[in-house]
C-alpha cells in the first residue's frame, strides 16, 4: 500500500516536474558573440551584435546587425525580431565599444546588464575603436578566421606577448571602481585591415585621454609588473654612433625576462615619492651592429639608459593627463593610506604632482647563438 | 498466498508416508520404492544373491544419474563374485568408499534423487547407500564472461561438488570451513557456504544463514535467484552481492573475510557481504603490477561515472548550459546539431535505446552473428543516423563512448545497473540541467550511502570513510603494504582479532 | 536508545559541524564584511572563532554531564519535564524557520543563477526529493552524507584558487587601516556564519569516542575558519575594496573568471555541485527539526514528520511566493534567536548546571 503511495506520488511528481521543460536547443539560438557598444553622429546609441549561423546551406557563417536601441537589453527585443535565432548573451567573446563613446563621462552606466545579468560572461575581451563600430564588425576579411575568433585570438596573442592589456568586462569593472587607478582598455583601428593599436587610456569617470601605442604599452606592463610570457622589445642605441642607415644599423632587439618592478612608497614635502626600481635579465634576440664594437656592460648601461629614458617619457605622459593606469595609487593606500585617504577623491591630480623616480638595472643573459 | 498454504501442506504429507522405517521384507521394500518412483522408466531395480552371504538382494538407482561403471566394478562384482572366507553377517563387502547406512525412506528417496544407489537386503532393517552419482557435466573451462589475462584459466562449473573442490584447491587451510543447506522444496538444491571461521564475521555468517533458511521456494534456478531473495534492498539498482564465475576471485575474497555461497546447479558463486568497489575489481589488478593497476582501476570508476553522466551532461549542456562549452566546439556541435529535428533528449533517448538493444541482440545470438550485428549497428546505423539527419555527430561519439565506459566495468551486474541509471539521469537532466543532474547524483548518493549487503554498509571504504581501506579501492599500492584486511567485510568487534594475525589475507 | 549501528566516527562528527556552519552564507560574507570593516574584515572572522570556540566547550562540557542523552533529555533532566517539553519546542521552531530560511534560498539561489525561468515551487519540489531520502533515515547515514560530500567538493577549494592570478594582495594593506571599531562592528556580521556549532548538543550522544568531542568541535570551528579566512581574503585580494560592496554574492563572481581550455564559465557547473555544499547545512537542520518534533510527539521514527515538513515547505511556497527580500527578514529574525540559542543558552545553562553539580556536592557533604 506504502509502495503504492510512493510510486503514485512519485509518478505525480514527475508529472509536474516535466511540464516546466522550457528551454531552447543551442542550435536554435543566435548567440551573440561579439557586441558592439557605439555612438553615430547625432549621439545615438547604436548596438550592434554578430552571431554564427548554424545553417549547411546559408552562404554567410556569421550574421550581423546594427540597430538604433536605448540599452543593451532593449537592443535585444530588435534582435529577436531580425534573427530566426532566440539572442543570447552568454558567449559573448569580444566587447567592441567606440572611442566616441568613451568621449563621454558616464559611458560606464551603459554596461550595466553585463553585470547585473548573471548570463553574461565577464570574460569576454573589451576592445575600444578608434573609428566607428560598424567597419569592424562588418569586416569579413576571406584569409582569416571568423571575426569572433579573429579579434579574441589577435587580443590573446598580443596579451600573451605583453603588447596590450587584458580587459574584461570584470577588470574594467574593478578598475572604473577603484579609486587609486584609471581603466585601460586594449585598443584597435580598422585600417586595410583590423589591427591593435595598443592600449587606450581614460580618466577616472571613464573618459577617454590618450593612447599608448605597443611599445609604451609594454613598458605600462612592467610598471604594472603583470608581465606575460613573453615581452620584446626593439630599441636603436644611439651612443652606437649613426643613425643606422637605411638598415638601421644600430637596432638592438632583446627578449626581458625576470622582470621584478619594485615601488617604494614614500610620503614627504606634501607629496608622494614612488621610487621604482626594475630588474631584468635580457637575452640578445637580434643585434644589427657587429658586436666586437661593444662590451657586454657597456651595453647593459646602454639599454638602462634607453630604456630609462622611456619609462620617464611614459610616466611624463601620464602624469601630464592626471591618470593612473599602473594603480599606484594602490600602493599608496597600502602603504601611505592616511595621505592617500584625503587625495582619494582626486588621485589622479596627486599622482601628477607626485615624485616618481625609476632606476633600471638590466643583465644580460644571453647574446644569442652566434657572436 | 493460498498457493503456499497448499503447497506447504504437500510435504508434510509426503513425510508421513515415510515416516515409518524400511521393512525386512525385500519385496515390500521394492513396491515402496515403485510406489515412490512411479512413471519413472530410469529406475533400475537390479535383484541378486550376494555371494558370500546368500542372501536375496536389490539394488536400486537411477540409471542416468549414476556412474555405471562404478555399480559394475566396485559394487556389484564384489558382492556377486566375492567369496568372502570370514562369513560376518554385516560386512558387505563393495570397493567404494562413501557408504551410508540408513533406515529412513526419506534419505533414500533423496539419496536415489541425487544419483547414488541403494542396496536393500533381505531381512535387514537398513538399506546401504553406494556414493555412485555421475550427473552429466562439462569439464572445467575457462569462465567466458570473466575472462582474464594473468588468472588461472579455470572457471566454476555446473556441478556444486567440483565447485567446492575449485575453491578448496586454492586455500590449503583447515580453518575453511563448509556449511552444507538446501534450498527449495522441489529443487532442493545443495549450497555450501564456504568461509574462514578465523577470518570470517560470525554475525554475517548468522545473517546468511537466516535469509536462506526464509527462502521457500519451489526451486532455486541458479545463484541469480538466490541472490535475490537474500539481498538488502530489492529496490536498488546495484547489484548487492557478487556473482562470479572464477574461483581464484572467490577464494581471494574468501580471504578476505567474505563469505561465499556455491549453488549447485549453477557456475556462479555467490560472495558477500559485497562493498561497492569490489564490483570494480578483477583479478588482474593483482597480477599486474600496482601502477598498470591502478591506472586501469581509476579507469573504470572514471568510465563509471561517464557512463552515467556523460549522455545526461550533453543534454543538460545542449538544452540548458551551452556557455559552458569552449566557443569552437560550441560552433561544431551547432553545425552538426542543427540538421536535428529532435530536442537532444530525444535525439539521446534514440541512440542510448538502440544501443541497448543491439547489446542485448548481441548477446542473445550465436558468435558468427552476433558479430555482424555488432558491426551493421555499430557502423551502419550511427552513420547512416548522422547522414539522414536523425542524430548528430557529436551525439554519437557521446553514445559510443557511454557504452565502451560501461563495458569496461568488469562486473557485468553492475554495468548494467550503470545503464539503467543514465536513463533517469537522462530525464532530470532535460528538465533542469544540470541542477537536474546535481539533485540525480543526490538521489544516487542518498541511496548509495544508506545501502548494506548483508548488514554491511554497502559503500565501505568510501561512504562510511575508512581511509585505512583505501590502499585497495581506487588505487592498488604494492602488495606488501596492504596489511590489513578491509574493514568492510567484518565488524567492529572483528577489526581486533584481525589485528592480531600475524598477516592480512591477500593472496 | 542509541544503538552500535546509529553512531558517528570523531571524523564524521566534525564535518557534521562544519557542514552545518559551511552554507549559503559564505556567498555573501565578504561583501558583508567588506561593508562593515573594509578589507579588514577578515580579522573579525577570527574573533569570532574564538567566541564560537569557547562556546563550543562549553557545550562539550555541559553535555558531558548528561553523555547519553541529547539536550533535550538533559534539559528534562534537570529542569523537570515542563521546561524539557517547552525547550524541545523551542528548538523545533528555531530548526525549522532555519531550515526554512535555508532551504528556500538555496532554492532561489538556483532560480537566480542557473535556472531563472524555473518555477521556484518546482524547485523546492525537485530539492525535496533527495531531502526526503536522506533525512528519513538515521544520524549516521546524514553524518557519512556529509562526509562523502566534504571530500566530493573538496577541489572546489583548488578551484577557487585560480581566480587568485588577478588576485592584487596590496588591497589587503595597510592591516587595521581605521582601527578595531569597524572590526567589532563587523563581529556581529560574521558570528552568524559560525552559527551550527549547536548542533553538538544533539550529536553528542551519537558520538563513538566520547574523549574526542571537545577536539572534535575544535577542528570542525577551524576547518570553517580556514575556509571562511581563504574566502574572504581572497575576494578582498580579487575585488577593488571600492567594488567589492556592490557585487551581491562576491564569492560566485569571482569563478565567473575562471576559463579552462575545455570548460568556460565554470560558475555554472560550480553552482550546481555547491547545492550539495548547501544542502550539508540544510539536511542536517531539517534532521534536528525532525528529530525534535518527533520527540515531541513520542515517537521514535521521524520519516513522517519529515514528509509533513517537506510538504508545509511547499504549501508555504505556494502561499506566500519566496523572494530573497522576505528570505533576508526572517533570516534577520532566527539570527537574533540563533545569537541567543547558541552563544547565550550554553553560558547560563552551563553555568546553572555548574551551581547545581556545586550544590549538591555541598548537600550530600
Amino acid at each position: 500500500m506504502k509502495r503504492w503511495f510512493l510510486v503514485i506520488l512519485f509518478l505525480f511528481l514527475a508529472a509536474i516536474l516535466s511540464s516546466c521543460g522550457r528551454s531552447i536547443p543551442l542550435e536554435d539560438l543566435a548567440i551573440s558573440l561579439i557586441l558592439g557598444v557605439d555612438l553615430d553622429e547625432e549621439d545615438n546609441l547604436i548596438i550592434s551584435e554578430s552571431s554564427p549561423v548554424f545553417n549547411s546551406e546559408a552562404k554567410k557563417k556569421i550574421e550581423t546587425y546594427e540597430l538604433e536601441a536605448k540599452t543593451i537589453r532593449d537592443s535585444r527585443r530588435h534582435f529577436d525580431a531580425l534573427t530566426p535565432g532566440a539572442v543570447t548573451a552568454g558567449k559573448i567573446q569580444v566587447l567592441l565599444i567606440g572611442k566616441r563613446v568613451l568621449e563621454h563621462e558616464d559611458w560606464f552606466n551603459v554596461l550595466d546588464t553585463i553585470y547585473r545579468n548573471p548570463t553574461f560572461s565577464v570574460n569576454s575581451r573589451i576592445i575600444v575603436v578608434d573609428g566607428p563600430v560598424s567597419d569592424v564588425i562588418h569586416y569579413e576579411p576571406e584569409d582569416k578566421p571568423q571575426l569572433p575568433l579573429f579579434l579574441k585570438e589577435v587580443i590573446d596573442k598580443n596579451i600573451d606577448r605583453s603588447r596590450t592589456v587584458l580587459a574584461t568586462p570584470q577588470s574594467l569593472h574593478r578598475q572604473m571602481y577603484e579609486k587609486g587607478m584609471t581603466p585601460l582598455i586594449s585598443e584597435l583601428k580598422k585600417g586595410q585591415d583590423v589591427e591593435i593599436v595598443g592600449v587606450s587610456l581614460m580618466d577616472q569617470y571613464g573618459k577617454y585621454v590618450d593612447t599608448l601605442g605597443m611599445q609604451e604599452t609594454s613598458l605600462l606592463i612592467i610598471l604594472k609588473d603583470k608581465q606575460t610570457e613573453e615581452l620584446t622589445i626593439s630599441i636603436p642605441l644611439p651612443e652606437l654612433g649613426d643613425e643606422g642607415g637605411i638598415f638601421n644599423k644600430n637596432e638592438l632587439s632583446i627578449d626581458l625576462s625576470r622582470i621584478k618592478s619594485k615601488v617604494k612608497t614614500t610620503y614627504n614635502q606634501d607629496k608622494f615619492h614612488f621610487n621604482y626600481k626594475i630588474h631584468m635579465t635580457a637575452s640578445i634576440v637580434e643585434q644589427l651592429f657587429t658586436s666586437g664594437n661593444v662590451k657586454e656592460n657597456e651595453l647593459e648601461k646602454m639599454i638602462e639608459q634607453e630604456l630609462k629614458s622611456r619609462f620617464e617619457g611614459l610616466i611624463k605622459k601620464i602624469q601630464k593627463n592626471k591618470i593612473d593606469p599602473i594603480g599606484l595609487g594602490i600602493y599608496a593606500r597600502a602603504y601611505q593610506y592616511e595621505q592617500y585617504k584625503k587625495v582619494e577623491g582626486h588621485w589622479g591630480e596627486a599622482l601628477a604632482d607626485s615624485n616618481i623616480d625609476v632606476s633600471v638595472d638590466v643583465t644580460i643573459k644571453s647574446t644569442g647563438a652566434i657572436r | 498466498m493460498k498457493f503456499f498454504r497448499k503447497y506447504n501442506n504437500q510435504p508434510n504429507f509426503t513425510q508421513q508416508h515415510n515416516r515409518n522405517p524400511i521393512s525386512s521384507d525385500l519385496t515390500e521394500n521394492i513396491e515402496e520404492i515403485q510406489s515412490i518412483f512411479s512413471e519413472t522408466p530410469d529406475l533400475v531395480v537390479r535383484d541378486f544373491v550376494i555371494t558370500h552371504s546368500n542372501r536375496q538382494a536389490a539394488l536400486v538407482y537411477l540409471s542416468g544419474i549414476t556412474d555405471s561403471q562404478t555399480i559394475n566394478n566396485h559394487v556389484l562384482k564384489p558382492l556377486l563374485f566375492e567369496n568372502g572366507k570370514d562369513n560376518s553377517e554385516t560386512d558387505l563387502r563393495v570397493s567404494l568408499g562413501h557408504i551410508k547406512e540408513t533406515n529412513k525412506w526419506q534419505q533414500i528417496e533423496s539419496a536415489i534423487l541425487n544419483g547414488e544407489c541403494v542396496l536393500f537386503v533381505e531381512k535387514r532393517t537398513e538399506a546401504f547407500i553406494y556414493f555412485t552419482s555421475s550427473f552429466p557435466k562439462r569439464s572445467i573451462e575457462d569462465s567466458p564472461i570473466e575472462s582474464s589475462i594473468h588468472g588461472s584459466h579455470v572457471g566454476f562449473t555446473e556441478t556444486g561438488g567440483d565447485n567446492v573442490a575449485l575453491i578448496r584447491k586454492q586455500i590449503y587451510n583447515r580453518e575453511l570451513k563448509i556449511k552444507e543447506m538446501t534450498v527449495g522444496e522441489r529443487g532442493k538444491s545443495k549450497l555450501a557456504i564456504l568461509y574462514l571461521a578465523d577470518v570470517a564475521n560470525h554475525e554475517v555468517l548468522k545473517e546468511i544463514e537466516e535469509r536462506i533458511q526464509k527462502v521457500n521456494v519451489d526451486s532455486v534456478i541458479n545463484a541469480g535467484v538466490l541472490a535475490e531473495y537474500i539481498e538488502d534492498n530489492p529496490y536498488s539498482p546495484f547489484p548487492q552481492l557478487l556473482l562470479t564465475e572464477r574461483p581464484d576471485f572467490a577464494a581471494s575474497e574468501i580471504l578476505q573475510g567474505r563469505i561465499a555461497i556455491v549453488v549447485d546447479r549453477s557456475p556462479n558463486v555467490i560472495i558477500g557481504p559485497a562493498t561497492f568497489d569490489s564490483f570494480f575489481k578483477t583479478i588482474d589488478d593483482y597480477s599486474s603490477r600496482w601502477m598498470v593497476a591502478s591506472f586501469i582501476r581509476l579507469m573504470r570508476y572514471f568510465g563509471f561515472l561517464i557512463a552515467i553522466f556523460l549522455p545526461s551532461i550533453y543534454i543538460a549542456i545542449i538544452f540548458f548550459h551551452f556557455e559552458v562549452i569552449p566557443l569552437k566546439l560550441l560552433l561544431s556541435i551547432g553545425e552538426s546539431r542543427e540538421r536535428v529535428p529532435f530536442p537532444p533528449y530525444i535525439e539521446a533517448f534514440i541512440m542510448e535505446i538502440t544501443l541497448e538493444m543491439l547489446r542485448e541482440a548481441g548477446v542473445r545470438l550465436p558468435a558468427k552473428i552476433g558479430q555482424t550485428v555488432g558491426i551493421v549497428g555499430g557502423i551502419v546505423i550511427g552513420q547512416a543516423a548522422v547522414e539522414a539527419g536523425i542524430v548528430s555527430n557529436v551525439m554519437v561519439i557521446v553514445v559510443a563512448l557511454t557504452a565502451i565506459a560501461s563495458f569496461i566495468i568488469p562486473n557485468y551486474e553492475m554495468g548494467s545497473a550503470i545503464r539503467m541509471v543514465r536513463f533517469p539521469m537522462m530525464i532530470l537532466a532535460s528538465l533542469f540541467g544540470f541542477v537536474g543532474l546535481a539533485i540525480g547524483l543526490m538521489i544516487l548518493l542518498a541511496h548509495f550511502i544508506a545501502l548494506e549487503s548483508l548488514g554491511m554498509p554497502y559503500g565501505s571504504p568510501i561512504a562510511p570513510l575508512r581511509f585505512p581501506d583505501w590502499n585497495d579501492v581506487f588505487i592498488r599500492l604494492p602488495q606488501w603494504s596492504i596489511k590489513k584486511r578491509p574493514l568492510s567485510t567484518s565488524a567492529v568487534q572483528m577489526k581486533k582479532a584481525d589485528s592480531h594475525r600475524p598477516k592480512g589475507g591477500e593472496q | 536508545m542509541i544503538n552500535k549501528k546509529n553512531q558517528i566516527t570523531p571524523m564524521q562528527f566534525i564535518l557534521l559541524i562544519h557542514g552545518v556552519q559551511m552554507g549559503v552564507g559564505v556567498l555573501t560574507l565578504p561583501r558583508e564584511l567588506a561593508q562593515k570593516a573594509g578589507t579588514d574584515g577578515w580579522i573579525a572572522i577570527i574573533i569570532c572563532w574564538f567566541f564560537s570556540t569557547l562556546i563550543s566547550l562549553i557545550i562539550i562540557q555541559i553535555m558531558k554531564k548528561y553523555p547519553n542523552g541529547t539536550i533535550l533529555d538533559l534539559v528534562t533532566h534537570y529542569f523537570g519535564k515542563w521546561i524539557g517539553r517547552a525547550s524541545t519546542i523551542i528548538f523545533a521552531l528555531y530548526f525549522a524557520i532555519l531550515t526554512h530560511v535555508l532551504f528556500i534560498r538555496e532554492a532561489l539561489f538556483i532560480q537566480a543563477w542557473i535556472l531563472p525561468h524555473t518555477n521556484i515551487l518546482i524547485l523546492i519540489l525537485l530539492l525535496s526529493i533527495p531531502s526526503y531520502l536522506i533525512v528519513r533515515k538515521n544520524i549516521s547515514i546524514l553524518a557519512r552524507y556529509s562526509q562523502f560530500v566534504y571530500f566530493m567538493t573538496l577541489w572546489a577549494i583548488l578551484i577557487y584558487l585560480i581566480p587568485m592570478k588577478h588576485a592584487e594582495w596590496l588591497h589587503l594593506l595597510p592591516v587595521l587601516k581605521e582601527g578595531w571599531v569597524p572590526i567589532f562592528t563587523a563581529v556581529k556580521t560574521a558570528i552568524l556564519s559560525f552559527v551550527g556549532f549547536e548542533v553538538a548538543f544533539f550529536l553528542y550522544p551519537y558520538l563513538q569516542k566520547k574523549d574526542k568531542a571537545s577536539l572534535g568541535i575544535v577542528v570542525a570551528n577551524t576547518l570553517s575558519l580556514l575556509m571562511y579566512l581563504m574566502i574572504t581574503i581572497g575576494a578582498f585580494a580579487f575585488f577593488s575594496p571600492d567594488e567589492i560592496t556592490i557585487y551581491n554574492e562576491p564569492t560566485i563572481i569571482i569563478l565567473k573568471v575562471i576559463e579552462f581550455e575545455f570548460i568556460e564559465r565554470l560558475e555554472i557547473v560550480f553552482f550546481s555541485f555547491y547545492i550539495f555544499v548547501i544542502s550539508t547545512t540544510v539536511l542536517p537542520l531539517m534532521f534536528m527539526t525532525v528529530f525534535c518534533t518527533s520527540q515531541l510527539a513520542g515517537r521514535q521514527d521521524h520519516s513522517r514528520h519529515i514528509a509533513w515538513f517537506l510538504l508545509l515547505e511547499c504549501i508555504f511556497a505556494v502561499l506566500f511566493p519566496p523572494t530573497f527580500d522576505n528570505n533576508f527578514l526572517l533570516q534577520k529574525m532566527i539570527d537574533q534567536a540563533g545569537l541567543i540559542l547558541a552563544f547565550a543558552f550554553p553560558i547560563c545553562l552551563w553555568g546553572y548546571v555548574w551551581l547545581h553539580g556545586l550544590f549538591k556536592r555541598r548537600a550530600s557533604k
